[in-house]
């Protein structure tokens, strides 16, 4: 363990040096910013002078290795539209979609993993039957149209549930946060539910087909042939077998419910940073842009790190072997 | 009662079987059914929802089942007097197509790439794999909102977009199922025989990676469209002159807190069921194809 945590740090840097060059890349794909920066009626020297003052005129490996080194002081520039630094901007809406990205993760653990060995277990059955079915469908169901019909039901039809908005936040540990106040509980139900249909159709077919196939493994014959309890057979030695592959299709699936927040975000006006992330597409605001997706990248390398922790905590078998 | 279920054989034989045939045949028939709606549509669409001057302002958001200036509308009308029906054939039409051409040339550029790789030394191929990794690592959505944000919306763009999102998975599956199938003695044999590599590659390499390859197709096919419509409905996809199933649901949302349920629920069935026949087949040829190389 002590040898592979420094191994997979510099996999990780290795990565994030990546991302640097694909967002310096994009960077420039997106468009020239002296474009959008100078007047209409700036003449050709003005314009050479706007360049040169950018650094626009030098090599771009060098324009590159600016870039770093703004980058390791965290300057990303100014927001476009707001004026503040883009970083400050995309970290003060980061609460609010951690918040909802983790409850949602949390609500698919608990509902996914206990339906999914249900399913497994009474699998020819008309219950296991139906989560079967029911499972493939939510699978199928695009998360904005999910979206829309909760409000529908829930806020416009009965009326029971906020459909826009935190509601109360409180001032915790440098964030405003809504789960610890009935009224944001209230609101944060909707879009929780929303982003965690897919995860949960996705935990229940992972944990289905792995208890099918460690119902026929040997360890779980002869578990039965020493008379343990069905409920030790299922939570301890079926459920310890499927939990590894689980694990590491969180830490890998934690990052894509991040950036699916974009959606749920956006349908239920959460003010997240996924919902600055597509206002900000509609108005070209670049730096907050490049901030956004370097914050997704860094969140999904650091939930696959911890996955991986997890799964060679969880499988004794790893721990020892290569890298 | 529990212990007999824990002892019974877990591969689904049995009552289950059965009804997952069902399952799968009632869902080629929607998606027949779809097809055939989506290549027909200026022809079984009761109206032309583009035709401006048949259009009529004040038959718009009429209920389902009522009539109005030029006919019955089954399925209502949206904001502008449209028929809703004849929006979601012609919608049903622009899904379909991003869906089954963007998978289709993804599957014929990763593919393609998936099999150099194999056939390169394993040096590149593991820089190279690596490099596909890294765009797995991007979450979907994200690369291709940055692309249409970059380039502008239309129609084009987005099948480019959903090729650059989807060509790494065949990438992949076909790489890892070319190594697999580059050990075998059947292929040393036609080493042997001095056949040309390339007719190695395009005439026994490749049929014999074709199974995992078609899995993946069906099931890219139903997240193109599924990846499509979310963009759409988001407004950095397919632009208004050519509403997919998407951007109907959008436009629908906008009034929908007034109790126009009807805009975005039609379209959104259509999608579902587009989607879910999709999966369900791609289910269904999975587990035959396990089946038959057992």
């Amino acid at each position: 363990m002590t040898v592979w945590i420094p191994g997979r740090l510099v996999q990780a840097g290795c990565a994030v040096i990546a991302m640097t060059l694909i967002v310096f890349a994009s960077l420039h794909l997106i468009g020239n910013p002296i474009d959008l920066l100078l007047p209409p009626d700036a003449d050709a020297a003005e314009r050479a002078r706007m360049i040169a003052a950018f650094g626009l005129d030098r090599p771009l490996a060098l324009q590159y290795l600016a870039f770093v080194e703004r980058v390791l002081h965290g300057d990303f520039g100014l927001s476009f539209v707001y004026g503040t630094p883009a970083v400050a901007l995309v970290l003060s809406r980061l609460p609010a979609t951690l918040e909802l990205a983790v409850l949602a993760t949390a609500l698919s653990i608990g509902l996914g993993i206990p339906l999914g060995l249900a399913a497994a277990l009474r699998q020819s059955s008309p219950v296991g039957q139906a989560l079967t079915g029911l499972s493939t469908l939510s699978y199928s169901l695009p998360a904005f149209w999910t979206g829309l019909l909760l409000i529908l039901v829930f806020s416009v039809v009965l009326g029971w549930l906020p459909s826009t908005g935190r509601g109360q936040t409180v001032a915790m540990a440098g964030g405003e946060w809504s789960f610890v106040t009935l009224d944001g509980l209230r609101h944060l139900c909707l879009p929780v539910l929303n982003l965690a249909v897919f995860k949960t159709a996705l935990i229940l077919r992972l944990t289905k087909s792995g208890a099918q196939g460690t119902l026929v493994a040997d360890h779980i014959r002869f578990a039965r042939a020493r008379g343990l309890t069905t409920w030790r057979i299922v939570f301890v030695h079926i459920l310890r077998t499927i939990l590894v592959p689980i694990i590491a299709v969180l830490g890998v699936e934690f990052g894509a419910t991040v950036a699916f927040s974009v959606v749920t975000e956006s349908i239920f006006a959460w003010p997240g940073m996924g919902s600055l992330f597509v206002e900000s597409l509609h108005t070209l605001d670049r730096p907050v842009i490049v901030v956004y997706l370097a914050t997704v990248v860094l969140i999904f390398i650091v939930s696959n790190m911890a996955a991986d922790v997890l799964v060679r905590l969880a499988d004794p078998r790893i721990r020892t072997g290569p890298l | 009662m529990i212990p007999t279920l824990l002892g019974r054989r877990a591969s689904g034989d049995g009552g289950g079987s059965a009804g997952r045939s069902r399952f799968a045949f009632c869902a080629a028939i929607a998606l027949l059914g779809l097809s055939l709606a989506a290549v027909g549509a200026p022809w079984i669409a009761p109206h032309d929802p583009y035709d401006l001057a048949r259009i009529d302002m004040l038959d718009g958001r009429l209920p389902p089942g009522s009539t109005g200036a030029s006919g019955p509308y089954w399925l209502g009308t949206d904001e502008q007097g449209r028929d809703l029906l004849s929006a979601i054939l012609y919608g049903l039409r622009v899904s379909l197509g991003i869906g089954i051409g963007s998978a289709l040339a993804a599957a014929v550029l990763g593919t393609a790439f998936g099999l150099c790789l194999a056939c390169a030394g394993p040096r590149l191929a593991r820089v190279l794999a690596r490099a596909v990794d890294l765009q797995l690592a991007v979450p979907s959505i994200l690369l291709a909102m940055m692309i249409i944000a970059v380039r502008g919306k239309s129609v084009v763009n987005v099948f480019f977009a959903l090729i650059l999102v989807e060509w790494a998975y065949y990438a992949r599956a076909a790489y890892a199922a070319a190594v697999a199938e580059l050990g075998r003695p059947y292929i040393e044999a036609t080493e042997a025989l001095g056949v040309a590599p390339w007719r190695i590659v395009l005439q026994h390499l490749l049929p014999n990676c074709m199974p995992p390859l078609t899995v993946i197709l069906t099931a890219q096919i139903a997240r193109a469209i599924s990846l499509e419509a979310t963009l759409s409905f988001l407004g950095v996809g397919v632009p208004i002159t050519e509403p997919s199933l998407g951007l109907l649901i959008a436009s629908g949302s906008q009034s929908f807190f007034s109790g126009h349920y009807w805009m975005i629920i039609f379209p959104g069935l259509f999608l579902v069921l587009l989607i879910v026949s999709l999966n369900v087949m791609g289910d269904e040829i999975s587990i035959r194809i396990d089946g038959s190389l057992r």
